[in-house]
C-alpha cells in the first residue's frame, strides 16, 4: 500500500545565506513526507535537523529549489494561507509571559479572526475541545508565566493544534522534559496522526524514543538526508551509519544503543 | 482573546479617575478653584468669576489636555518598544528616540541662524514636531536595523544608549556654537513643558498623536502575535516587516510630536506600560493598550499637578516630577512581585 504524500521536496538546497555569500549546510534533498503520519527527524548534532524544518516551515528561506505542500509550491501560499496549512512549534525559549493559557490558546486562531482579532463561535468550539483533549481544563485560567515546563510544552503544542493545520512541524519538542512528559507529548503527537489525521515532523535527540513511537524516520548526515520506514531504518542497520562511533553500536534486536 | 466583565468594571474604574485626575488638574495651581467652580466653568460660564474662567479656559484647560496627550502618548510609544523588543526595560527615552527627537529640534533652534532655511520655520510649532520625528526616525530606523543583526535584547538597549550618546554629543557641539538667545530657548525647551500651548498647537498635536494611536490600534492583532516572539507571529501569517514598518513608525509620531511640543520627558514612556501591566495583571495588548492611555493620562495630570506647586507662584520642570515620583513607585511594585512581568 502506497501512502499519500504531503511534504515533497524537489533538489532543495538548504544553510544559511548572507547579503554576500550563501551558505548551503545540504544540498539536493528529495524526500516525501507522507501524508497522516508521525516523521521524527534524526542526526547528529549541526547536522542540520533544525535547520532543515526551519526552512519546511517557512522559518527560514530555502537557498535554492522547490518543496511542495499539497501539491502547491510553498513560496505561492499567501503568509495567511500558509498559516492555516502548517504550523510551528519550537523550544520554548519565552520567559514570564503574562497572558493566561486560554488566551494564549487562542493565539493559534489569528489567521482565521478578523483585524481585531475576535473569536466568532466557531473559533471558541475549536479552543474548548483543544482544552478538553489537551486535559488543559484546570490551567485555563493561570497565567503562562506560572507554569512548569512540561505544561508549557502542553499549551504550545495545544497552540498549534487550534490552528487547525494539516501539517505540524515541531523542533525538539521533547527537550527540557522529564522522561514521564517526553513520553507522554510523543504519545500525544502519535495520537494526533492516527485519530486526527494530522501529519506531524519533529526533530529529535530521544533516537530509541522515536524508532518506537514515529512511523518513518528521515535521517539527517553530512551532506545527505534520507527517509525511510522506521522498520527499515533499523533492519537495514542505517542507525550505525548515521550515529558512526567506535564506542556505540546499534542493537537491532533490542532497538536500543549499546556501549561497547 | 475576548473582554470579561471583570475587564469591563476596570475601565469603568480607569475612566472615572481619569475624569477625577483632570478636575483635580484644573482645580489646582497657584490660585485654588474649587471642583464646582471648574464644572461650572463648562456648563454654566456665568455662575462663576471671570478670572476663574479665563484661568481654566485659556490655560489650565489646554495644559489638561496636553498633559493627557503627552502620558497617553509616550506610554504607548512605550508599549509598542516594549512587544517589539520583548524587553520590559525598552522605552522612548532608553532607546534613544527621545535624544533623537531632542537632535531635531536643537537642529532647528540652534542651527537656524547659521542655516537661513530653518530660520523662518523657527517660528512654526509643526516645523518642531517635523524635526523631532524625523530626529526620532532617524533613531529608531538604526536601533531596528542593528537589532536585525543582533538578537540580544540587552545588546539593543546598549545599541540605544550609543545613539542617544552620539546624538547629546551632536546638540552640545550644536550648542557650543549657538548664539545665548538659541540656548536659552533649547534649554527651556528641555525642562518639559506642558503649558504654554495654544489652542492651534494642541490641534496639530492632537492630528499627530491621532494617527499614531490608530496606527497602534490597528496592530494589536499583530501585537499579541508578537507576544510568543517573531517566529510564532510570523507562523500565525503575521507579515512581520510590514509590522516592523508601521510600529516605527506610529512610535516616531508619538514621540516625535510629544517631545517637540513638550520637550524631551523622561520615564514616563517606560514605566507606563510596567505600572498598567502590573495593576491590569496582563500583557494582552486589548487590554493593556487602553489601560496604558488611561494610566498614562492620569500619572501626567497627577504630575502636573505636582509641578504646579498648590497655592504657590512656582512651577516646577515636570521633566524633573515624572522621574522623581514615578521611579519609586516603579521600584516599590518591583520589590512586591520580585519579578518584571512580561
Amino acid at each position: 500500500m502506497k501512502a499519500k504524500n504531503i511534504i515533497s521536496t524537489k533538489s532543495l538546497s538548504i544553510g544559511y545565506s548572507s547579503k554576500r555569500n550563501k551558505h548551503a549546510l545540504i544540498k539536493n534533498i528529495n524526500i516525501n513526507i507522507p501524508k497522516g503520519k508521525l516523521t521524527a527527524v534524526i542526526g547528529l548534532n549541526g547536522a542540520g535537523k533544525s535547520t532543515f524544518i526551519k526552512t519546511l516551515a517557512k522559518q527560514l528561506p530555502k537557498l535554492s529549489g522547490d518543496f511542495y505542500v499539497n501539491n502547491k509550491n510553498a513560496t505561492l501560499y499567501s503568509n495567511n494561507d500558509w498559516a492555516k496549512t502548517v504550523s510551528w512549534v519550537q523550544t520554548n525559549t519565552e520567559t514570564a509571559l503574562n497572558i493566561t493559557v486560554e488566551e494564549y490558546i487562542s493565539l493559534g486562531r489569528q489567521p482565521y479572526t478578523n483585524w481585531f482579532d475576535q473569536l466568532a463561535s466557531t473559533d471558541i468550539n475549536i479552543i474548548n475541545t483543544v482544552i478538553k483533549n489537551a486535559d488543559l481544563k484546570e490551567l485555563r485560567k493561570k497565567n503562562c508565566n506560572e507554569l512548569s515546563d512540561g505544561q508549557l510544552q502542553r499549551v504550545t503544542i495545544a497552540r498549534a493544534l487550534v490552528q487547525d493545520t494539516e501539517v505540524i512541524i515541531l523542533d525538539e519538542p521533547t527537550t527540557h522534559l522529564d522522561i514521564i512528559n517526553k513520553i507522554n507529548t510523543l504519545n500525544l503527537l502519535k495520537e494526533l496522526c492516527e485519530i486526527h489525521g494530522k501529519t506531524i515532523v519533529f526533530t529529535t535527540h530521544e533516537i530509541e524514543f522515536a524508532l518506537q513511537t514515529a512511523d518513518c524516520i528521515v535521517g539527517i548526515s553530512k551532506n545527505n538526508v534520507f527517509m525511510n520506514s522506521t522498520k527499515t531504518f533499523i533492519n537495514k542497520g542505517i542507525l550505525n551509519q548515521l550515529f558512526e562511533s567506535e564506542n556505540l553500536m546499534f542493537n537491532k534486536e533490542s532497538g536500543r544503543f549499546i556501549i561497547k | 482573546m475576548n473582554l470579561t466583565k471583570k475587564h469591563i468594571y476596570w475601565f469603568l474604574i480607569l475612566n472615572i479617575v481619569v475624569l477625577m485626575a483632570f478636575l483635580l488638574n484644573l482645580s489646582s495651581g497657584s490660585v485654588t478653584i474649587t471642583f464646582s467652580e471648574v464644572i461650572d466653568s463648562f456648563i454654566n460660564p456665568t455662575a462663576i468669576k471671570e478670572s476663574h474662567y479665563l484661568i481654566i479656559r485659556a490655560y489650565r484647560f489646554p495644559k489638561a489636555i496636553t498633559a493627557v496627550l503627552v502620558g497617553s502618548g509616550l506610554g504607548v510609544a512605550g508599549l509598542l518598544m516594549q512587544t517589539f523588543f520583548r524587553n520590559p526595560l525598552a522605552g522612548p527615552y532608553v532607546l534613544g528616540l527621545s535624544s533623537g527627537a531632542s537632535l531635531g529640534v536643537a537642529l532647528l533652534v540652534l542651527g537656524s541662524s547659521s542655516i537661513n532655511m530653518l530660520s523662518h520655520l523657527t517660528n512654526h510649532k509643526w516645523s518642531y514636531a517635523l524635526f523631532s520625528s524625523l530626529g526620532c526616525l532617524l533613531v529608531l530606523a538604526g536601533v531596528m536595523l542593528i537589532s536585525q543583526k543582533v538578537k540580544n535584547t540587552n545588546s539593543i538597549l546598549i545599541v540605544g544608549l550609543m545613539f542617544s550618546s552620539i546624538a547629546s554629543a551632536i546638540v552640545s557641539i550644536l550648542s557650543f556654537f549657538a548664539s545665548q538667545s538659541e540656548l536659552q530657548q533649547y534649554v527651556f525647551w528641555g525642562f518639559g513643558n506642558l503649558g504654554n500651548l495654544s489652542w492651534q498647537e494642541i490641534y496639530w498635536f492632537a492630528l499627530i498623536y491621532s494617527l499614531g494611536i490608530s496606527i497602534a490600534f490597528f496592530s494589536i492583532k499583530a501585537l499579541n502575535g508578537l507576544l510568543l516572539g517573531e517566529s510564532y507571529a510570523k507562523s500565525l501569517g503575521h507579515n512581520i516587516q510590514l509590522n516592523r514598518i508601521l510600529i516605527i513608525v506610529a512610535t516616531s509620531l508619538l514621540t516625535g510630536v510629544v517631545t517637540a511640543f513638550s520637550g524631551p520627558i523622561a520615564f514616563i514612556g517606560l514605566a507606563i506600560p510596567y505600572l498598567s501591566r502590573q495593576i491590569f495583571n496582563t500583557s494582552n495588548h486589548k487590554i493593556i493598550f487602553p489601560g496604558v492611555i488611561g494610566i498614562g493620562s492620569i500619572v501626567m495630570l497627577l504630575c502636573d499637578c505636582i509641578a504646579q506647586l498648590p497655592n504657590n507662584e512656582l512651577i516646577l520642570p515636570i521633566n524633573a516630577i515624572t522621574a522623581i515620583v514615578g521611579a519609586p513607585v516603579v521600584i516599590i511594585l518591583l520589590l512586591k512581585s520580585r519579578k518584571i512581568n512580561f
